[in-house]
């Protein structure tokens, strides 16, 4: 009985790609499997692929685009936490847009203080709101639904304002200026800031997606879905529900502080105005809307958080109207869309995709009459 | 003697069918999702019988009564009580029809008072004499009456029994489909229950299609029974007979 | 008359139009389990409706009746149309499509009334009343509200306790299978719930429109803290609510009075942990003993 040498890390991935013969022979002597099979690797590997091609892609790109790419990468990795800690672990948070102004300040506050590069501000930025994650994770694993929903919405609606009434450390209403790295120099003269930030945003995408992918198929991710879906249970089979959910919430923090932390990059501010509580709400709506607990679903939604206002607000303006109505309307329009996408996929995008996906598949091989 | 009992079962048939038959079911059949858990079942209910419906888990008892009620949505076939069909219509209105469903587990609203419970029981029917079918109620089961003001969640398993059955025939219903009453009740009080039910039947011609995990207990107070299997009838009988067929009961029943 | 004194007295004025809202949040939860954020929007738009047709010479009391009507009819007509879509989903997404609701309503009486600050005018004086030489904290407009409030409950209170229709409702939110079984139509009962909800934050817009002006947003920051008056009384109890309310609106007046208005927002988050850290479940919920 040597099954038991295959990782409890990896089985479940591995499991269902072998054919049973070895299988049996799994059962029998220690799997070997080639190094570029295991998930760790394999996933670095597509990420540095990623990032290499993206850096590629973004030298050809204007540095409008360029910059329009860099906005949209700190909402991927706020979604990217609250996706795990909503889809995967089930608690529900409306205060991740403050667990991002905890990692902004962080990085502003370091960076104006000290001469750190620029990595170790980032590490420090999601280290500090890890920690501060862990801490509200602690309060978070003691409530339930929407009770842990409002205790975060209220923490979204008051953290902004500790920035505004101690103003001289956390700069009030104008905020805390940024200053933006140039590219370093071995990456040739034409290489635009824009670029540069926009590859910094790819690498912590990268890095955030597989630190994602693995956790999910982990230990601590089967232990999180079972919370997620039956407390009493996972409690009976020995997990420990509160260390599940504090870790989760932690984690989740630590993205979404990495996010906060690039946002004051690419915008070279942090200011009050920029956490609010629609910040927190949006980030949710986002979420829901690009399919949550999936690994893509946060790319969707951050997208649509960022370009489907901007898109609005073309389509308004260019019906002429005065300021205010034009302002107003695409805000509605951003509005009434929210409500279409949910009635119209309600598992989010990556859920219309994958059932879109199946469903070819499963016509393909004739198992789908029409 | 031969001769004169079949004449009395064609004379049943052909002249007293509309009058016996309450629920006439039909091929009905229900899913969940695409799991099928009831595969064309036919079968009736008389009035003032007990009819019990017995089998082991997941042989589709539950949903047979929940389909029945409206819970779940019959895919196939008819259902008709007094002549009337209900097979696609709401749970509401089928409980207007005279169809009352006590689900698993005495389904009691908790937070409410036993009186309000009961009273809910009849609350959609008009120019009611809502105070003397409390009374009636309060009668049949002396127990709820000191209680009157709790609320149910501070009964005993029994009580809320009783407060559920008793919150059924507010209504005066034609038809009673029961779920498993006998779970986590004392002996005592299931009989207790049950020779209730049986006299209501008789008195008032009320049907009760009784679901059963206790095959031998449904057995011993049922007139008819129907032996369901992974969603299908497979016997429907007197329960009498059924009880004697040792070959059924230890292949179905497993006693 | 002490500030402490004044301090409370204001905060128990804002706290019962948290209360109002408050109910009519738990009112929702309790039927749906959805936290209804489009409440907000529907107390606003009911206000601007009032307060246009003031403008036109429609006279106060009228017009008042006429918000509460119309946020009935909304209420009733966003549960029929969207919500039901999304009742039976998960609860997230009932959330963000009652966010949209929210969003476009703002964004609707941006369009209609523009987004600038009005003043709304109140039939009562703002004024604190004058007993021999000090002002008291209390205006005739507080009484108003209190008066305003303690109908509202009344009526809510017959409506649920020594009603048919009340008994119905309430039956549909704890239980709906089993009040279908009893022949409850139970998506009516949802309807008018939401209805009512509608109503009720018509009345709060109406009673909150004077202090924190009208404008698209108004009742945004209101919501919030009805939402945490709501979760500290136990989401599921109207008295809860209630009280839930009243703490707030007086931690709240206290904190801005003694501390500066701008530690109001996190003053709330504090209350709120540490309320639920003693008590998970907040103070009046029943679902504790119900699950016994």
């Amino acid at each position: 009985m040597e099954e038991s040498t295959i990782s409890g890390e990896s089985n479940e991935n591995l499991v269902s790609e072998i054919p049973p013969k070895q299988l049996d022979q799994a059962a029998s002597e220690k799997i070997k499997l080639p190094l570029w099979r295991l998930p760790l690797i394999r996933n670095c590997g597509i990420g540095i692929v990623a990032i290499a091609l993206f850096f590629v892609i973004s030298g050809h790109l204007s540095l409008y685009r360029n910059y329009q790419l860099a906005e949209v990468g700190p909402y991927i990795l706020a979604l990217l936490g609250l996706s795990l800690l909503v889809g995967q672990n089930g608690q529900i948070s409306i205060g991740h847009g403050a667990l991002m102004a905890i990692g902004a300040w962080t990085f502003a506050l370091f960076q104006l203080h000290t001469k750190l590069p620029l990595a170790v501000l980032l590490i420090l930025a999601t280290l500090v709101t890890f920690i501060f994650g862990s801490l509200l994770g602690l309060v978070a694993a003691r409530l339930r639904g929407p009770y842990l929903a409002g205790t975060t919405l209220a923490l979204a609606l008051g953290l902004p304002d500790i920035a505004t009434r101690y103003r001289s450390l956390f700069g009030g209403y104008q905020g805390l200026q940024i200053t933006q790295p140039s590219p370093p120099a071995f990456l040739g003269a034409t290489f635009s800031a824009q670029q540069y930030l926009a590859v910094i945003d790819m690498i912590c995408i990268v890095i955030g997606i597989i630190i994602f992918a693995n956790l999910i198929r982990s230990k601590t991710g089967r232990n999180m879905r079972a919370v997620r879906d039956d407390e009493i249970a996972s409690r009976i089979s020995g997990i420990s529900v509160q260390k599940t959910q504090v870790f989760a919430f932690a984690v989740s923090a630590g993205a979404a502080g990495l996010g906060g932390a690039l946002l004051a990059l690419v915008s070279s501010n942090v200011s009050p105005g920029a956490f609010t509580l629609t910040l927190s709400i949006s980030l949710l709506a986002g979420m829901v809307i690009g399919g949550t607990g999936t690994i893509a679903g946060p790319i969707w939604g951050a997208f649509i958080m960022v370009y489907v206002p901007q898109w609005a607000t073309t389509a308004t303006e260019k019906l002429n109207l005065n300021q205010g109505i034009a302002a107003n309307l695409s805000l509605g329009l951003y509005g009434v869309l929210l409500i279409v996408i949910i009635l119209l996929a309600p598992m989010g995008i990556q859920g219309l995709l994958r059932s879109g996906f199946s469903k070819v598949v499963l016509r393909r091989q004739g198992k789908l009459s029409k | 003697m031969l001769l004169f009992d079949t004449f009395d079962y064609w004379f049943e048939v052909y002249f007293l069918q509309g009058e016996k038959k309450l629920l006439i079911v039909e091929g009905l059949s229900a899913s969940y999702g695409p799991v099928k858990a009831l595969r064309g079942v036919t079968m009736s209910v008389d009035r003032s019988k007990i009819t019990a419906v017995l089998g082991a888990n997941g042989a589709g008892k539950t949903t047979l009564l929940r389909t029945l009620s409206g819970l779940v949505k019959a895919i196939d076939g008819s259902a008709s009580i007094d002549g009337l069909h209900f097979e696609n219509k709401n749970p509401e209105d089928i409980a207007r029809m005279g169809i009352s469903h006590v689900p698993e587990g005495r389904g009691v609203v908790q937070e409410m008072t036993v009186d309000e419970n009961l009273r809910l029981g009849a609350i959609w029917k008009k120019d009611f004499d809502i105070k003397s079918k409390l009374n009636w109620v309060y009668e049949l089961f002396p127990p709820l009456l000191p209680r009157s003001a709790k609320a149910a969640f501070t009964l005993s398993g029994g009580e809320r029994q009783m407060l559920a059955v008793g919150r059924a025939l507010m209504s005066e219903p034609k038809a009673l489909l029961l779920d498993e009453p006998s779970l986590g009740l004392a002996p005592l009080v299931t009989a207790g229950i049950m020779s209730l039910l049986r006299k209501l039947c008789d008195d008032q011609g009320l049907a009760v299609l009784l679901v059963e995990q206790n095959a031998r207990s449904a057995l011993s107070v049922a007139d008819e029974a129907v032996v369901l299997s992974l969603g299908e009838v497979v016997v429907s009988d007197k329960a009498s007979a059924i009880k004697e067929d040792a070959a059924l009961r230890h292949h179905y029943l497993g006693f | 008359m002490s500030n402490l004194g004044n301090f409370v007295l204001i905060g128990l004025s804002n706290g019962l139009i948290y209360s109002v809202v408050a109910i009519c949040i738990v009112l929702i939860f309790r039927s749906t389990r959805v936290i209804n954020f489009s409440q907000a929007a529907l107390a606003m738009f009911s206000t601007y409706v009032a307060v246009s047709l003031i403008d036109r010479g429609v006279p106060y009391y009228l017009a008042f009746l006429i918000a509460v009507i119309f946020g009935f009819i909304a209420g009733a007509l966003i549960e029929r149309f969207l919500m039901r879509r999304v009742e039976s989903k998960s609860p997230l997404n009932a959330v963000i499509v009652a966010v949209g609701v929210l969003i476009t309503l703002e964004a609707m009486a941006g369009v209609i009334w523009g987004a600038t600050l009005r003043n709304f005018p109140s039939h009562f004086s703002l004024i604190g009343i004058k007993i021999g030489k000090s002002r008291l904290g209390i205006s005739p407009f507080d009484i108003f509200i209190l008066v305003v409030v303690l109908v509202l409950l009344g009526a809510l209170v017959f409506l649920f306790r020594y009603t048919k229709l009340g008994m119905m409702m309430r039956a549909s939110a704890f239980a709906p299978e089993v009040a279908r079984l009893l022949g409850v139509r139970v998506g009516r009962m949802l309807t008018l719930g939401w209805a009512l909800a509608g109503a009720g934050g018509a009345v709060a817009g109406m009673l909150a429109a004077p202090r924190v002006f009208l404008f698209p947003n108004n009742m945004d920051a209101v919501l919030v803290f009805a939402f945490t008056a709501a979760i500290i009384g136990g989401l599921d109890s109207p008295v809860g609510a209630l009280v839930g309310g009243l703490i707030m609106g007086v931690s709240l007046s206290l904190i801005g009075g003694y501390l500066g208005s701008d530690l109001e927002n996190p003053g709330a988050f504090l209350i709120l942990v540490v309320v639920l850290m003693a008590r998970p479940q907040g103070l009046f919920s029943s679902i504790s003993e119900r699950r016994v």
